[in-house]
């Protein structure tokens, strides 16, 4: 079916550019992080399209369900009264413009003149291999990238922590 | 034209019977709630529409559906609008990889426990976005609490599943009900089962973790300024379509699913999610509810350790005793579900008098300590 994958290419690629948009033109803070959950889902159905499922489960679970409720959740704690506002990215529109505009374009060359050199096994992945190669190969990294993680979540804690003797 | 015939064939009836499944649930789990509850309080329930009051769900439903469509004129009107339909994402979604019998899953996905966690996300959102769009107070702090709540219990829910998929090593859901031909996970892990439940109550919002729409404190939680069919979907169908799902979920991974003695059809899988179901009625009509910090406490102290620990204990067995690891895991779950039951009264003894004696000595009131005698705190 690949008039279908080109059509569900084209559609994911629009709501992923225009929700992109939404984040950074809305006025509201609330809008805008609801607009990058459209975001992510829509690079979450790339990712399916590109047979990367696990990734694409990865995706929703971790930007969708953690981080984008997160972000709602701290929006809603503390700024839910000053309502509408002009955002600081509002005002550095004329100098962001620019600089993605060469950001974009670098981007596209890199990619049109790189080389895929994928084989047949790494298009399809199953959810085997990626394990065995995580925990085998790449276990190192792989903890690495956990200890990262635990000393963030502890040095969170410390600076929530209330100090006990005051 | 293949396409549109691919549509109908594939998508539609899976589409339908989500739908189905989600409907029935929302008109059978009420009814049978206040009427269940009505028993246990030894009261009557709803009993005067139709025989056995059988009809009393209908008439809810038509008098919800005639009501006035009110948005309130300060509210973020087009949130306000999306977010019953944005909650019911989950319980659609969620059902897709349940397979309802041995050749039926409307879509049997390799990554089914992966996707099942992530699906659960959208419930949050939903909830979060209902209470900020309502732009009241009791509605916001209705939709942080949920958050809250949420996203702490969700982490004891995703460790159990783990385990689940520990002992299959599989995490597709057809093959995790292959597992349980001979035992189900539930007799061999009664303990990541119990952890399961718990969790479950708490993510779903129900009684005793109800707190983000406690009647007493804030109206109705975040969704208090819904009325009529809006007020519907949230009160009917989403809470109760969440349950159902959450109970097929729970019975496909520790009940065996659609297996069944006797004989294996998705009659099983129905009769498994009516006693999970029950037994959340039951903790409704007999646990108070719980405070904030006791939930989170509850959460972060309690289960999420007894979690890792169980998870860690049974991967230690499955290195060990690669080929024949259910006999240990079993004898390790269920014994320190026993140990439980023997130390808890003694302990929680130990921390309630520890709690009164701090909060004694906070309020200057030492000389009461030598009141409360040596046994402990006075009923």
């Amino acid at each position: 079916m690949p008039e279908f994958q080109q059509t569900a290419f084209i559609l994911l690629s629009i709501m992923i550019l225009a929700s992109a948009f939404c984040v950074v033109l809305f006025r509201n803070l609330i809008y805008s992080a609801l607009s990058m959950i459209g975001c992510f889902l829509g690079v979450a159905g790339i990712f399916i399209l590109l047979h990367a499922e696990l990734v694409a489960a990865a995706q929703v679970l971790i930007y969708v369900g953690a981080i984008s409720v997160l972000v709602i959740f701290a929006i809603m704690l503390t700024g839910h009264r000053t309502g509408d506002l002009r955002l600081f990215f509002h005002k550095q529109a004329w100098v962001a413009v620019p600089i993605c505009a060469v950001a974009g374009i670098a981007l596209m060359v890199v990619m049109a003149t790189a080389t895929y050199n994928a084989t047949e096994d790494a298009q399809n992945p199953s959810d085997d291999a990626i394990a065995s190669l995580l925990f085998n190969e790449y276990a190192f990294p792989f903890e690495l990238v956990s200890l990262a993680l635990l000393v963030a979540i502890v040095g969170a804690v410390i600076l929530a922590m209330k100090e006990k003797n005051q | 034209m293949s396409g549109v015939t691919d549509f109908l064939t594939s998508f539609l009836p899976g589409f339908l019977l989500a739908l189905a499944v989600i409907a029935a649930s929302a008109v059978v789990f009420p009814f049978l709630m206040r009427r269940v509850w009505g028993f246990m309080c030894d009261r009557l329930g709803p009993n005067r529409v139709g025989p056995q009051g059988l009809l009393q769900p209908f008439a809810d439903g038509l008098k919800l559906f005639v009501k006035e469509d009110v948005t309130p004129s300060q509210a973020h009107k087009y949130l306000f609008l999306i977010a019953p339909a944005v909650a019911l994402i989950t319980p659609m979604l969620t059902q897709v990889v349940i397979p309802f019998s041995d050749n039926y899953t409307i879509a049997n996905l390799n990554i089914g426990l992966i996707y099942l966690v992530a699906v659960g996300a959208f419930s949050v959102l939903g909830i979060l976005i209902a209470g900020w769009a309502s732009n009241n107070k009791y509605s916001l702090v209705g939709g942080l609490r949920a958050a809250a709540q949420m996203i702490s219990y969700e982490i004891p829910l995703i460790l159990n599943i783990v385990l689940v998929a520990l002992l299959t090593g599989s995490l597709s859901l057809n093959m995790i009900v292959g597992a349980q031909e001979t035992v189900w996970f539930g007799v061999v892990q009664p303990l990541a089962f119990i952890i399961y439940i718990i969790a479950g109550v708490a993510e779903l919002n129900r009684t005793p973790f109800d707190l983000p729409e406690a009647e007493s404190e804030l109206v109705s939680g975040y969704n208090t300024e819904y009325g009529g069919m809006r007020f519907a979907f949230f009160a009917a169908l989403i809470e109760w379509g969440n349950v159902t799902v959450w109970a097929m979920a729970g019975s496909t991974l520790f009940l065996g699913g659609w297996r069944g003695p006797l004989f294996n059809s998705p009659l099983w899988l129905a009769v498994k999610v009516g006693i999970i179901t029950l037994v959340i009625i039951w903790f409704f009509s007999t646990f108070p509810r719980l405070q904030i910090d006791q939930l989170m406490s509850f959460a972060w102290k309690v289960l999420i350790p007894l979690s890792l620990l169980n998870v860690a204990v049974t991967s230690g067995f499955i290195l060990l005793w690669p080929e024949n690891f259910f006999l240990p895991t079993a004898i390790f779950s269920w014994s320190s579900i026993a140990l439980f039951i023997i130390l808890f009264p003694s302990v929680i003894r130990k921390v309630l008098l520890r709690n009164r004696l701090r909060l004694l000595a906070t309020r200057k009131m030492t000389t009461v300590i030598s009141g409360t005698g040596k046994g402990g705190i006075r009923s």
